[in-house]
């Protein structure tokens, strides 16, 4: 007997983004270690220390909340993300401690863009939660090796919200864009922006100068066209997994030019992007053989593991992350190194999957 | 995600919501491309003065933050409730004495100019305009 057939919507919400157990448990580890990295800050303690009339809470749930509370409560939500991010990397427990991650996330940020500046990271903030169930702990995890009973299967259902919310989120930057005329041919918008940044956010570092300098009409023009048509474009490819996943990859060089041009950093996206590389074809298959005798080994060394999670979560939370390290070795003014070092190294992999997908064609 | 998109369109942006930063054009306004910038001055009780960068004063913020709290906190357009302005006086006051902590501070002054630029050739430098001035006096 024939499955019956789906209809188009649930085809693209259950089939456009096929993935494995094993891909799926990569980005959950990448998440981890962005977390670990790029995160590992108490980035919300310095609220408790601000009188009250700096709170300004935005329409939406922090408006029922009273003010910001003291130093204790930004530091015990610290020690609770790393604690989490640190339980992530190992899967354990993955479901809970991705619902948990994005809630903690979301309370520290609360307060913090309730300072008269919203941030715009809400997709990484979701990440974990909308993927806690596709079910990323069902490989080279503890939950996978300690109770292989309960282990289910992948669900790609959530790899299809997480693109349309990127597709939308996209599409809401460049709609704004549209409805206040960067396509009109008077006015240079990306060049106003270029001049606003540099004088007033003070951003005046990398290639900020020369395009400071830059008396180009045409291309700026240009750059305001592409910007809208290229934000706008996201949502329709959201309906085109492979126009998708190359959107994605142009987003990766876009926000390089950002912040070569504009020193604003985007990195908190990348780990967003990441979700739709085939990480089976992109990674050796040395890394995955060497990923599930990892998780072998943790499950085998229970007590071991458990002083793994310890140290390295009381590591962490004392000494910072090893990004600190990293970026005090390499001082690069006022954009860190390791966001540097994050920007290039997606755009040369990025360049390089595309590069290998065009030669693959080629040869046929 | 699409009544949080008319609810920044038409309103003010919510929190948490699904959206990523507008960038709205600045050319577009009838006066053309402007920047308010502000310019603080620090001023010491033996007669004595010094300019301070925005980034210096608001460092306990994240970089992001420091041009909408410089808008929102020390402009005409803040909000000049006497408690709030005499908390905010004395928030004002214990930062300086933070950054100088060898003088004692008299007074901060925030003096706000308009930066207008020419839409037909923005490289040629601004012409400059004061228009307003906000003082916080310990």
């Amino acid at each position: 007997m024939n499955a019956p057939s789906l209809s188009p919507v649930n085809h693209w919400i259950f089939q456009a983004f096929p993935s494995t157990a094993e891909n799926l448990a990569v980005c959950r580890i990448l998440y981890a270690m962005f977390v670990l990295t790029m995160r590992a800050t108490n980035s919300y303690g310095f609220a408790a220390s601000l009188p009250s009339f700096f709170f300004l809470p935005p329409p939406g749930p922090m408006q029922l909340v009273p003010g910001v509370p003291g130093a204790s409560f930004f530091t015990l939500l610290h020690i609770l993300i790393i604690v989490g991010a640190v339980l992530l990397l190992f899967g354990y427990q993955t479901r809970w401690v991705s619902i948990l991650l994005t809630l903690l996330f979301l309370t520290g940020y609360g307060y913090v863009f309730s300072l008269g500046k919203i941030n715009h990271n809400i997709l990484p903030t979701l990440l974990p939660l909308v993927m806690a169930f596709s079910n990323w702990g069902s490989a080279y995890s503890l939950d996978a090796r300690l109770h292989p009973s309960r282990v289910r299967n992948p669900e790609t259902w959530p790899l299809a919200m997480m693109a349309l919310m990127t597709g939308f989120a996209m599409f809401s930057a460049g709609l704004p864009k549209l409805l206040t005329g960067w396509l009109a041919f008077d006015s240079l918008a990306v060049q106003t922006h270029q001049i606003y940044f540099f004088v007033l956010g003070n951003r005046q570092e990398l290639l900020a100068p020369f395009f400071m300098q830059l008396q180009a009409p045409v291309f700026w023009e240009m750059l305001d066209w592409a910007t809208v048509v290229f934000e706008m474009g996201f949502l329709v490819a959201v309906f085109y997994p492979r126009a998708f996943r190359l959107f994605c990859g142009i987003a990766v060089l876009f926000h390089l030019a950002v912040v070569l041009m504009f020193n604003i950093t985007f990195s908190n996206h990348l780990i967003v992007y990441a979700l739709f590389v085939d990480w089976q074809r992109a990674l050796p298959k040395s890394l995955f053989r060497l990923l599930e005798k990892g998780s072998a080994f943790v499950a085998r060394h229970k007590w071991a593991t458990l002083c793994i999670v310890l140290g390295l979560s009381a590591g962490i939370i004392q000494f910072g992350s090893p990004r600190r390290l990293f970026d005090a070795l390499f001082p690069t003014g006022q954009i860190r190194a390791s966001h540097l070092l994050l920007h290039f190294g997606s755009a040369v992999f990025v360049l390089w999957l595309g590069g290998r997908a065009v030669w693959q064609r080629f040869r046929g | 995600m699409v009544g949080q998109l008319l609810l920044r369109t038409f309103w003010k942006e919510p929190w948490p919501a699904i959206l990523l930063p507008a960038f709205e054009n600045r050319a577009a306004a009838t006066d053309g491309f402007t920047i308010q910038q502000p310019l603080l001055n620090v001023f010491f009780a033996d007669h004595t003065q010094t300019t301070l960068s925005v980034d210096q004063f608001l460092a306990p913020f994240p970089r992001s933050h420091r041009p909408h709290i410089m808008r929102l906190q020390f402009s005409g357009a803040a909000d000049n409730q006497e408690s709030v302005q005499y908390r905010r006086s004395r928030w004002v006051h214990r930062r300086l004495r933070t950054l100088f902590s060898s003088q004692p501070p008299t007074h901060l002054q925030v003096t706000w100019q308009t930066l207008v630029y020419d839409v037909d050739n923005l490289t040629q430098p601004p012409q400059v305009v004061p228009t307003d001035t906000v003082s916080f006096v310990f």
